[in-house]
């Protein structure tokens, strides 16, 4: 916590001295801008500043007053020729022209104001003025006389004098000027070098708040490092936890339910056995009490599913009216304990009669709140009620369960929905309950895209409903998937199911348990032979290819024997179906055969036949008047598709239907098990170069594959049947058994 | 009839440049020496002021560092003097009256619009007011010609241009 305040100090820190930095940024650019805005009046100053030079223009007025002067000096030694007076009013000339150079030429200030030099250009203009019309006069061809020019001599003398003072002057201005200007440039350098160390100040200052706030900032970001890094560390621990207790859970749940199931089984044979009255009613106790803790313990670990998102969704075609008339007439029985009479009202006409969901998990829901309102309700009705209704174009299906129970009130409602909790503690030891029902109806509802909700009046009693958005189907479609399943209820025969491979025995068992069947397992033809001989069964169920004793030659010898079962049906499990088979399983006196995989169906099929037709005596001369169906061999036709590749799904969902996940989960994996071994096994005979147990090992594969529905390894396995498989062959069916493995049981 | 001939002879000669120069009537203001092509007295080109403003030039209005405001000065370009004169060079050496001289470029004739001033405000230029000609930079097209180099090259009262290989 203290760690996480000062990860924000140092974030904050790392704000405000960002904000620092900002102005400071903005006054940087004021000085610089106030820099550049000063350089370029100076250099405007610059070039304003240009001008004529003054010390030179008059240099060269002084130095033509004086070639004047000569000039004149060499009319006055000669005798005045043109030339020579040409010449002087040349001289003269170019002195009037700079006369008027510096008269209006542009000069700095220290020229055109200085007083002294105003005064003295003054004079100077004034007497080149006086001397001008005596040099017109010459220009003209006058000749001067001696006296003239002597006049004008003199007067030269004195502009010479005045030029020189004006040249002196203004060397001396010009001296203070540069003086000046020097100094300028100097205020303007002193200026200059203090905003450049301003400048750099700044700069330095820049740098080293930069530096400070990239080292906060890098150690803030170290501190998140390290805060997501225990967050993480935290995370996985709590989720590790999470798991270990769901797995627990599960297996708890497991490891309980396997000796409930058999104090359940074992309970509802000894109602069966003749007991005295007192003993039958505790027998009869300990039934509803296990069944009781039956309930609790699957709505834990439905809970459990639900709390770890592992609740899992089929999707099927499911007839409406027969759910919940099958739902019903499950809970009538404990209605009729209380005196209630059930009510189930559905209209006549449905469109959402056929519809797509989960139907186990919606009998789960109706089933559950079917029971808490005949549980509630004393000598009242208790009313199923089916509405349609469309809701945005969509079809909403609507079922209400209403009692005239007890009721709930407010606070009650509150608490209705919250795992664990029951309305009040008394309701818990009158009427016993986890309180997870409602939370796992909710929770299933909204699984399945509904709503689920209730309103009750106390002593008046509750309405509980929900609705979900169905999508019809075809009554076809349900008929298909439904198959014989709601065919007439079977006999209860006792089975000897003879077979070798694990898996096949396990599946057939699980699916002759679930068709109420009693089953005896052997596990080859020998052990077949020598049960057969002792107890008498309704028939056998015998696999073909076995080791130590095949089924034809099993076949032979329990007839042979005329032990026990010496008339008993014998029919054939087979997984290849030839002609050939058929002839050799009727002539060892077999009474029909089915192919495998086993299916439900089948084995329903086959035991109807069996009740049907009362076991006689095996008779060689009319094998086939045996009222078996004719065996239907469905080899690959129309396999639905595949959701994990190789896996057949209606096979799978057949398994899970009749067994449970868990069950199949436990199929697939004694499959690979089994399947290590064959696969050693068919190496061990491809290195014999025993053609028979090679054939014979992959017979097994491929029966084993298709029973829990992999199908891609059953062909495989078929396919290197026809040929002669080479150990790189066997080595490639294992490689695929082993992928799926990973893919199914990893 | 002479007159005609003449004026057909000036036409060729203005039809070709290359041909002869004209021999000045009146009073020479202004010699080119040195490297020319086609003299016309003594091994230089001499003009009289009709013969340079016959010359293609232009009329120009400015201020300089030597005049009070704003001033029209009007000449012969200084390229066409020099073409007419057949020079042929790199630099020039403009030699005023007072033994003032400056040395420039060729190319500040060829490349730029320098004219040879003979006339200020329309009259002409006398050596009283910087006459016969003066050199005058195109301040006007080009101010960064406005500074002390080109000043210091503005020879005004020119009496000679010599041009040099």
């Amino acid at each position: 916590m203290t760690r996480v305040r000062r990860t924000a100090d140092i974030m904050r820190k790392a704000g405000s001295t960002t904000l620092i930095l900002q102005i400071l940024s903005a006054v940087l650019l004021l000085v610089l801008i106030m820099l550049f805005v000063d350089i370029s009046r100076q250099f405007r100053f610059l070039q304003d500043g240009i001008r004529e030079n003054a010390v030179w223009s008059v240099y060269q007025l002084d130095r033509e007053a004086r070639t004047l002067d000569d000039s004149l000096a060499d009319l006055r030694r000669q005798s005045p020729s043109k030339v020579l007076i040409d010449e002087l009013s040349l001289r003269y000339d170019i002195l009037h022209s700079r006369v008027q150079v510096v008269k209006e030429s542009k000069f700095s200030s220290y020229f055109t104001e200085d007083p002294k030099i105003l005064r003295l250009l003054g004079e100077i203009e004034t007497t080149v003025a006086a001397i001008q019309p005596a040099f017109d006069r010459y220009a003209e061809g006058t000749i001067p006389n001696a006296a003239e020019l002597e006049k004008l001599d003199l007067a030269l003398a004195g502009l010479v004098k005045l030029t020189e003072d004006l040249l002196v002057q203004t060397n001396m201005q010009l001296s203070a000027e540069r003086a000046d200007a020097r100094a300028t440039i100097l205020d303007l350098e002193k200026t200059s070098a203090i905003m450049l160390a301003l400048l750099m100040v700044s700069v330095v200052f820049l740098v080293v708040t930069l530096r400070r706030q990239l080292k906060s900032v890098r150690k803030a970001g170290l501190e998140l490092e390290g805060m997501a890094q225990r967050l993480t560390e935290a995370y996985e621990a709590a989720d590790a936890g999470n798991r270990a207790k769901s797995q627990f859970m599960a297996t708890m749940g497991h490891e309980i339910r396997t000796p409930l199931n058999a104090i359940l089984g074992m309970s509802e044979l000894l109602e069966f056995s003749e007991l005295p009255e007192d003993a039958l009613s505790s027998v009869k106790t300990i039934r509803s009490s296990g069944e009781a803790l039956l309930e609790v313990i699957n709505e834990i670990l439905d809970y459990s599913k639900i709390e770890h998102g592992k609740l899992e969704l089929e999707e099927r075609a499911v007839d409406i009216r027969a759910l919940s008339e099958t739902t019903v007439s499950i809970i009538r029985g404990r209605a009729d304990d209380h005196g209630n009479s059930i009510v189930l009202d559905i209209p006549y006409s449905l469109d959402a009669l056929y519809v797509r969901t989960d139907p186990t998990r919606l009998r789960q829901v109706l089933l559950n709140l079917l029971s808490n309102a005949a549980k509630f309700t004393t000598r009242g009705t208790v009313t199923l009620r089916l509405r349609e209704f469309y809701r945005h174009g969509k079809l909403m299906l609507r079922f209400e369960v209403e009692d005239t129970g007890i009721g709930i009130d407010e606070a009650g409602l509150a608490k209705l929905f919250k795992p664990f909790s029951q309305v009040d503690a008394s309701i818990s030891r009158k009427y016993g309950g986890t309180g997870l029902g409602l939370t796992i109806c909710k929770q299933i509802v909204e699984k399945l895209g509904g709503e689920l909700g209730m309103s009750s009046t106390v002593g008046v009693g509750s309405i509980f409903w929900f609705e979900l958005a169905v999508v019809a189907v075809g009554k076809d479609e349900v008929r298909r998937q439904a198959g014989g399943q709601d065919k007439a209820p079977l006999p209860r025969l006792r089975i000897l199911l003879v077979e070798d491979n694990r898996v096949n025995q396990l599946v057939a068992t699980r699916f002759l348990a679930r068709l109420g069947q009693e089953v005896v397992v052997a596990r080859d033809g020998a052990e077949a032979v020598s049960i057969a001989r002792e107890q008498p069964f309704d028939t056998i169920l015998m696999d073909m290819q076995m080791p130590v004793m095949d089924g034809i030659e099993a076949t032979r010898r329990i007839i042979a024997e005329g032990g026990a079962c010496s008339t008993t049906p014998i029919i054939a499990m087979t997984a290849n179906a030839s002609d050939d088979d058929r002839r050799r399983c009727i002539e060892a006196g077999m009474a029909g055969f089915e192919s495998k995989p086993i299916t439900m169906e089948r084995l329903r099929n086959v035991i109807q036949s069996i009740a049907q037709v009362p076991a006689t005596g095996h008779d060689d001369d009319e094998p086939d008047d045996i009222g078996l169906p004719e065996p239907i061999i469905i080899d690959d036709v129309d396999l639905p598709a595949l959701s994990i590749e190789g896996l057949d799904e209606a096979r799978h969902s057949e398994l899970v239907d009749a067994l449970g996940e868990d069950v199949f989960r436990e199929l697939v994996e004694s499959f690979f098990d089994d399947a290590a071994s064959l696969i050693k096994d068919l190496h061990v005979a491809l290195a014999n170069h025993d053609p028979e147990r090679i054939d014979r090992v992959l017979h097994t594969i491929k029966g084993a594959a298709v029973n829990v529905g992999l199908n891609d390894i059953a062909d495989k396995a078929h396919a290197l049947r026809r040929v002669r498989p080479s150990p790189a062959d066997v080595d490639r069916l294992s490689d695929e058994i082993e992928t799926l493995k990973f893919k199914l049981v990893a | 009839m002479k007159s005609a001939l003449t004026f057909i002879f000036a036409a060729l000669l203005a039809a070709a440049p290359a041909a002869e120069l004209d021999v000045p009537k009146g009073p020479v203001i202004l010699t080119i020496s040195g490297a020319v092509a086609q003299p016309n007295r003594d091994g230089s080109a001499v003009f009289d002021l009709s013969m340079l403003e016959g010359l293609e030039g232009r009329r120009v209005t400015m201020e300089t560092p030597w005049t009070q405001g704003e001033v029209e000065f009007s000449g012969p370009f200084l390229r066409e003097v020099l073409e007419a004169a057949g020079a042929d060079g790199s630099r020039l050496i403009i030699r005023a009256l007072n033994g003032y001289s400056a040395e420039l470029p060729i190319s500040d004739a060829r490349d730029i619009d320098t004219i040879l001033a003979t006339r200020l405000d329309g009259k002409i230029m006398t050596v009283r007011t910087k006459g016969p000609s003066m050199l005058v930079y195109p301040f006007d097209q080009d101010r960064a010609l406005y500074n002390e180099k080109y000043f210091a090259r503005s020879v005004w009262q020119i009496g000679e241009i010599e041009v040099l290989r």
